[in-house]
């Protein structure tokens, strides 16, 4: 008939073929049927748009998807082939790897694809850049200035020395008033105003311990 | 609590070493940022360079390795800001902006950190930058100190470099303070004379004296120190002060290195730090003692 016997099995389960089973589970095919299918077949004639390449193609990627699921390789080639061992997002033909798209849907055909190992690497780095920003996008951005210009300093020097000591903050995210004294190297009336300024404003909070910054700061 | 102590647990032997003696933390750690620990040895000069600066001229700080040059810049930054809280007079505030030389490679580079370090803005082209500094003798009431430490280690050409200072040392209301290692130092200077001829002062740091090495000590230790105490008789014996003083050769580096790998054995033997615990702490292993020979005869 010129089918693959997968078809038959699908036709079986369809519906659309009779057949009968002889012990230990083989499959017999009445000659009744076979020449009934080959009279609607030429009756029918379909017209296909598959090229033959493609009909062997899909029937090879039917019987590795159907048998031999857990054969990594055979399946990495089938998927290959299919994508004509080329990177499916740049093209290169180098280093190629397989992807899952989703990798909650396991092996299935339309779920793995071909890929460089250099765009598999971008794109994890990328997915992971997504997921960092949106983690920083959760805190309040502020410019440096701004914080400078909130804190209202008397003069340049107190900005100046206010700057200091905000990086200085910055640097150790959690500290105490004697803490941030030694890192910035400021003296301690400055760090003092800066502290009450800065929690004044709701940039900083108090804990038990000493401060604890609030926001991001963008430059 | 650092990480690696939360880790790893403290040193608990040191730490009860510190507590008899009456210490809050190791007094020997050379990034201690108080003023009030540095070494008085030097006061004139030391008061000297900073007339300098509030003066609006050029000096130049000179020394050999670990001698404590960057010390004496960051002591400078952290006195003139003290300054700052108590004369609430802008006319004499004199805001310091200290930048590490080896870290920027053009005088572009450095006019960016200079405009970075007053906290301007400094998303602009570099002839608007430079307008800043120019115009600040006029503009500003305060006064402007740039402190550059390790000059000679910019890879900025020099000549350029040079030339950058010198026309920064003409500014009003502008004061420079370089400073690098002694030879290379000559060698920078050597090659912009106008600039040479604009330096006012030179300080020249020498290694430290016997004395000067107990009170630089015995001021680390009080600062350290949770009550009031003079710590003449202990922890460190007057043979110890010695042998750290022969051992350091009086390079403040070496001093602070040899003080606390002592002071970490003597935790261990739970002994004062007298000299033959110093000398058994900076004992030179094997493999020192033969890159030293090595090193010599190339």
């Amino acid at each position: 008939m010129g089918v693959h016997p997968n078809t038959i099995r699908r036709w079986e389960r369809e519906g659309k073929i009779k057949i009968v089973r002889i012990g230990g589970g083989h499959r017999r095919i009445p000659a009744s049927e076979i020449t009934r299918l080959m009279r609607k077949e030429a009756q029918i004639s379909p017209v296909s748009s598959e090229t033959d390449y493609e009909k062997g193609l899909r029937a090879f990627l039917d019987f590795v998807f159907t048998h031999c699921k857990n054969d990594h390789e055979l399946v990495k080639r089938a998927i290959f082939v299919r994508d004509g061992y080329r990177c499916r997002i740049c093209g290169s033909s180098e280093d190629l790897a397989l992807k899952e798209k989703d990798p909650g849907l396991g092996i299935i055909e339309g779920n793995l694809m071909t890929i460089c190992r250099k765009c598999s690497e971008f794109k994890e780095v990328s997915e992971k850049k997504e997921i960092l920003e949106e983690k920083i996008e959760e805190q309040e951005k502020i410019t440096r200035k701004k914080i400078l210009n909130d804190l209202s300093p008397s003069g340049i020097a107190q900005r100046v020395a206010f700057g200091e000591i905000l990086s200085a903050a910055l640097v150790l995210n959690k500290f105490s008033l004697k803490e941030l004294v030694v890192q910035s190297k400021s003296p301690e009336p400055v760090v003092r105003t800066f502290c009450e300024r800065m929690e004044a404003l709701g940039y900083l909070q108090k804990t038990e311990s000493g401060y604890e910054i609030k926001i991001k700061v963008v430059e | 609590m650092t990480i690696w102590q939360e880790k790893l647990g403290k040193d608990y032997r040191l730490e009860i070493y510190l507590h008899v003696w009456g210490l809050e933390r190791d007094p020997f750690t050379p990034d201690l940022p108080a003023p009030e620990a540095f070494v008085p040895s030097q006061r004139e000069e030391l008061i000297k360079l900073k007339e300098v600066l509030m003066e609006g001229r050029v000096a130049v700080l000179t020394g050999g390795l670990g001698m404590g040059k960057t010390a004496v810049c960051k002591f400078l930054t952290a006195a003139l800001r003290e300054e700052n809280v108590v004369f609430q007079d802008p006319a004499r505030q004199v805001i310091p902006v200290m930048i590490h030389g080896a870290a920027y490679r053009s005088a572009e580079e450095f006019l960016r950190a200079i405009i970075l370090g007053l906290e301007l803005d400094s998303n602009m082209d570099s002839v608007k930058m430079f307008e800043v500094l120019r115009k600040w003798g006029i503009e500003q009431k305060e006064k402007l100190a740039i402190i550059v430490d390790d000059v000679p280690e910019s890879t900025a050409n020099f000549k350029e470099l040079g030339e950058f200072f010198r026309v920064l040392a003409d500014l009003p209301g502008i004061s420079l303070l370089l400073n690098g290692e002694e030879k290379r130092m000559e060698n920078f200077l050597e090659k912009i004379p106008a600039l040479k001829d604009r330096v006012y002062f030179r300080m020249k740091l020498r290694p430290l004296t016997l004395p000067e090495v107990r009170e630089l000590l015995i001021a680390r230790m009080r600062y350290c120190s949770r009550e009031e105490r003079d710590f003449m008789s202990g922890p460190i014996t007057a043979d110890g002060f010695q042998e750290i003083y022969k051992v350091s050769k009086g390079v403040p580096r070496q001093i602070l290195a040899a003080a606390s790998k002592a002071l970490r054995l003597a935790a261990i033997w739970s002994s004062p730090i007298n000299a033959q615990i110093v000398r058994m702490a900076n004992r030179e292993t094997l493999r020192e003692r033969l890159a030293k020979i090595f090193l010599r005869k190339r």
